[in-house]
This record gives structure tokens, sequence and C-alpha cells, in this order.
């Protein structure tokens, strides 16, 4: 999605691409119809494997989304995007080894 | 070494790598809140199986109302979004608004997570009750309670307002507000998806 971009104070004062009202509420439009579409998931039966997929893709593109747009991180310089993905990183693959550690 | 900004936020400090100190900051916070609730959610899954004869997962989770409140919680995101938006445009009121929306937002989430939880504790899933229970009601507890501190956070920037509105001049204030609001917003769309959707794949 290509973002639209504004001339408001901040744009002006930071020198970079900012994106408009507009493309916000486009982007929340999206978020609306996955989370619909997320729903929709709760009434298929027999998907398996495939569905566990299909709503790992969707958490992520909303998680992309919000992070992108809302975030800014789209538009901010990259260390902030770097920053966050260090934290995110160490989550899942801390969230992933605990999962499959042997407790007993 | 930080200098005073020259820009629309007399308040605002830039570090040598350009970016305000308080944004700069707060993301290494944001980053580092990340990995705690990844240790939350690693302690539900490993333990939401066990729930001592009592209620299960499928028993309880009423998709269709956590549906509704995740989408309550993601249009807030999106009145926060527009709130920041209008503050860094100078637009005073449209600032205060939707600010105020999103706080109303946070609310309404809160009220969903509430009732909830008495419904929960009601049939018989408590924090002692099971592993299951501990997890469920530390994991999304401690979600709620970052939605609580959101919610405080931008009723201050509110009164903070209160005279000449939330404009350029707070629009740093506002914007970092904002960051913690949709990294409250991005925790619950994987919650959403690991606590209770993921629950009822056949």
């Amino acid at each position: 999605m290509k973002p639209e971009i504004g001339t408001g104070a901040q744009a002006q004062i930071k020198g970079h691409a900012h994106p408009t009202a507009k493309t916000f509420v486009s982007i929340g439009l999206v978020l609306a119809v996955i989370t619909a579409a997320e729903f929709g998931t709760y009434y298929v039966a027999g998907w398996g494997t495939l569905m566990y997929i299909t709503l790992a893709v969707l958490s992520v593109v909303k998680f992309w989304l919000v992070g992108s747009y809302f975030m800014h991180l789209r538009y901010e310089q990259r260390i902030l995007a770097g920053i966050f993905a260090v934290g995110v990183v160490l989550a899942t693959l801390m969230a992933v080894a605990l999962k499959y550690v042997n407790l007993a | 070494m930080a200098h005073e900004a020259h820009g629309h936020d007399s308040h605002a400090h830039v570090t040598n790598t350009g970016i305000d100190n308080r944004k700069l900051g707060f993301w290494l916070f944001l980053s580092s809140e990340s990995v705690f609730f990844a240790c939350l959610i690693v302690g539900y899954l490993v333990y939401h199986g066990s729930n001592n004869g009592g209620p299960t997962p499928q028993d309880l989770f009423n998709i269709p109302l956590t549906t509704i409140s995740t989408f309550v919680l993601l249009m807030s995101s999106l009145a926060m979004v527009l709130g920041v938006n209008a503050a860094q445009q100078g637009d005073n009121k449209k600032g205060m608004l939707w600010t105020a929306i999103t706080a109303g937002m946070g609310l309404v989430f809160l009220g969903f997570q509430v009732y909830e939880f008495s419904h929960f504790i009601h049939e018989g899933l408590t924090l002692s009750s099971s592993l299951f229970g501990t997890t469920f009601y530390v994991l999304t507890g401690f979600h709620g309670a970052h939605v609580g501190v959101g919610v405080i956070w931008l009723l201050s920037l509110l009164f903070y307002g209160r005279k000449g509105g939330l404009g350029a001049d707070k629009a740093n204030d506002v914007e970092v507000a904002g960051l913690y609001w949709h990294f409250v917003d991005i925790v619950w769309i994987v919650l959403f998806t690991v606590i209770y959707l993921v629950e009822f794949v056949s």
C-alpha cells in the first residue's frame, strides 16, 4: 500500500515523508477486515495445520501494519525499527525455545 | 550529547542519532516489554492444558465477545494515530478529541475484560484453581494493567491540554503516549491469536 504524503508541520520539520489521516483510516479498515477474517476461522473446521499457518500470517500482517503505519516505523529512522526488532526477535526465539523445552 | 532541538516542541531534545531522546528511550523500553510479555506467553502456552479438573479454555472462551473487544482496541489504535496526526498538524481540538475517544475505547476494552474475568471466576476458574487459571489471569491481567496505565496516561494528557488543547507544541508528548498505546494493541493482536483463536483449531 503506497502511503499518501502530507505537508504538516512535523513533516516539514523532520524533512521526511509523513502519512495523512486518509492513510491511517485505510489501514484501520484493513485491520478491521483482517479481524473479521480471524473471527471467520472460528467457524471453519478441518484445516488443521493450514489453519495455524493462516492465523499466524493474519496476526503477523496486523502486527506489521500497526508497527509500520500507526507507530510510524515506516517513516522513522531505521535504528528505531532495529531496536524494536531486537526485542521482538528475542521474544519470539525465547517463546519458541521454552515452549518445546522438557519441563518434566 | 543532547542539545535543544530546533522545531515545533521547545521541550524536545535530540540525541546524536537525530532522534528525540524520549522517543529513542521509549523504543528501548518497548523492546524490553516485548521480552516481558514473551515470558508470560510462554508460561501460558506451557501450562494452559493443566486445568486441574476445572474448566478448560474451550469451556470458557467466548470468541464472538473477545472479537468485539479486539475490534474496539484496534479501532482505539486508529483513534490514537489520528490524535497524534492532528497534534502534529497543529489541530489542537482534534488532538484533544481523538485522544479522548482513545481513552474511552480503552475503558470499554477494560469493561469487556472485567466482564470476562467475572464470568470465568463464576465458572470456577480462579488465579489459584489451576495452572491454566494462574497463567491466563497473569498474562491477560498484565495486559489489562497496561491498558489501564495507558488510559491514565491519556487522561493526564487531556488534563495537560485542557486550556490550549493538544497541538504542535505537545505533539511529541502525544506521540510517545501513542507509541505505548499501539504497543499495547500489538500485544493484544498476538494474545488474541495465541490464547483464544488457536484454542479452537481442530
